[in-house]
């Protein structure tokens, strides 16, 4: 029954394409035109978060918030759009609150797996038109993982204020919790650089920074995305997410089960 | 199935608006719950269709207890306010992307219920261009195309011309028939005053008397 609900808005697909390329071409445009020679390495530096360098650069932020913005709009909004224009008819049918979060989630599941296929077929297809095959497997999954976890999460979290509040101040609290760890860690490496390595403790923040092979700051890089303790070093960044996933997803299923549909002038 | 609904409270930002609510109700008969603008009528029917939760008291579906045991009432078919559907689906698509939740019938059982209800099922007019006698005609039809055992029905004649009116007796008719328990909730009783088996009077949440039709 569910897989009908996926398909129902192909709309969203085509925008997901859209959004992948103006990505890929404001990042291609920022860094002047440079491909490093390995899938990993493309997908790391196009696809891959923000530099930390660059995390309180201006137009760096400006582009992170159109794409945010773009991408709250094209997928979380649409997804909550459909529950809400028709709310009553659709929550009674579906008779358990745990079914409707199971509507959400199956939904974010395949738009973020089709967001990643897309994005890796988009840079597999560029980078390998100017540089030999050259794929580093394990690590190429590792970032997947992180990426599509840190995907999910957003979308989690900006459905959770979609569906409690208004469109426009929704909007603006995904937004904060999408920018704001970028911001925050931008201002603390440019700043007190030794106290970098708290940054990784910040919410949200595990999926931000995927770059270290390319980046010049790759100690940095390093401390941000992995633990400071050899053994943990991914398991921690994957373990914070899965925490992160798991607040999302009860955040959104508390606010499905205890929203009242009062309706008229008692609606909010 | 029976319906019980005991010293159900509700407060609103102040305002009580279901006030120590006994009642009950079952299959094969339809009740009308009777009053004016803001009597609690309307929200009685939320509370019983689960879409609010109440403050005191409890509702209960043959023993089931709502919010506690199940978060809605089973084998339900509603009608709240005004309908709303998606306004670029007709009102064919808007009937098979809801019957798809539950996945109980088939393309053909929207199309007789459609014509049930007097709409055209090949209409390929969107929603957005119905009237809004043919959105209540199409709300009407999601409301009863499952079959279900329980029809809360909110200000259901609302836009209905006098053959729609007809049409909409006859339809109900058939539901209690068909022993499903229908409550409707009408300022406007007079058009369809004939058909209730019991009628409950509301005014500021309480109720103020009950008519039983033997």
């Amino acid at each position: 029954m569910y897989y009908k609900f996926i398909t129902k808005n192909k709309g969203i697909l085509i925008k997901i394409i859209a959004l992948i390329a103006l990505s890929f071409i404001l990042k291609y445009i920022s860094h002047r035109n440079f491909l490093p020679d390995s899938l990993l390495g493309t997908y790391q530096m196009y696809m891959g978060g923000t530099f930390l360098e660059e995390s309180t650069s201006i137009l760096q932020i400006i582009s992170l918030l159109l794409i945010s913005v773009l991408f709250i709009y094209f997928i979380p909004y649409e997804i909550v759009k459909e529950i809400k224009e028709n709310e009553i008819y659709i929550k009674y049918r579906f008779e358990k609150n745990t079914k409707i979060l199971l509507f959400f989630a199956i939904k974010n599941v395949f738009y973020s797996l089709f967001y990643q296929l897309i994005q890796i077929l988009i840079i597999a297809f560029i980078t390998f038109q100017f540089h030999p095959i050259q794929i580093i497997g394990g690590e190429l999954i590792k970032l997947l993982i992180t990426s599509t976890m840190q995907l999910l999460i957003i979308l989690f979290i900006s459905e959770f204020f979609l569906y409690y509040m208004k469109f426009e101040i929704g909007m603006v609290f995904s937004l904060l919790v999408i920018v704001s760890p970028i911001i925050i860690t931008g201002i603390v490496f440019h700043n007190s650089p030794s106290y970098l390595e708290l940054c990784k403790y910040i919410p949200f923040n595990h999926g931000n920074y995927n770059y270290y092979y390319v980046s010049k700051y790759t100690f940095y890089g390093t401390s941000i995305t992995y633990s400071v303790f050899p053994h943990y070093k991914y398991v921690f960044s994957f373990i914070c997410q899965m925490i992160e996933l798991v607040i999302s997803v009860v955040g959104l299923m508390c606010i499905i089960n205890r929203k009242d549909l009062l309706g008229g002038n008692y609606e909010n | 199935m029976k319906i019980s609904v005991k010293d159900v409270t509700r407060e609103i930002k102040g305002n009580i608006i279901l006030n120590n609510i006994n009642l009950e109700f079952e299959s094969g008969k339809i009740y009308c719950l009777c009053g004016h603008n803001g009597s609690g009528k309307t929200m009685l029917l939320r509370a019983i269709a689960g879409l609010i939760r109440i403050d005191q008291g409890e509702i209960s579906i043959d023993h089931k207890i709502l919010h506690k045991d199940m978060d809605y009432p089973p084998e339900m078919g509603l009608i709240i306010e005004t309908p709303s559907f998606f306004k670029y689906y007709t009102g064919m698509e808007n009937l098979l992307y809801l019957a798809e939740i539950r996945d109980k019938i088939s393309k053909q059982d929207i199309i007789e219920t459609l014509k049930r209800v007097g709409l055209d099922p090949h209409d390929q007019r969107t929603v957005a261009k119905y009237s809004l006698g043919m959105k209540q005609r199409l709300a009407i039809a999601q409301a009863i195309m499952e079959k279900p055992d329980l029809i809360l029905l909110d200000e259901p004649t609302n836009a209905l011309d006098q053959d729609a009116i007809i049409q909409f007796k006859n339809i109900i008719t058939e539901e209690k028939r068909r022993n499903a328990c229908i409550i409707i909730a009408t300022h406007n009783q007079q058009d369809i005053d004939e058909l209730f088996d019991e009628k409950i009077y509301l005014n500021s949440g309480k109720v103020e008397r009950v008519e039983k039709n033997d």
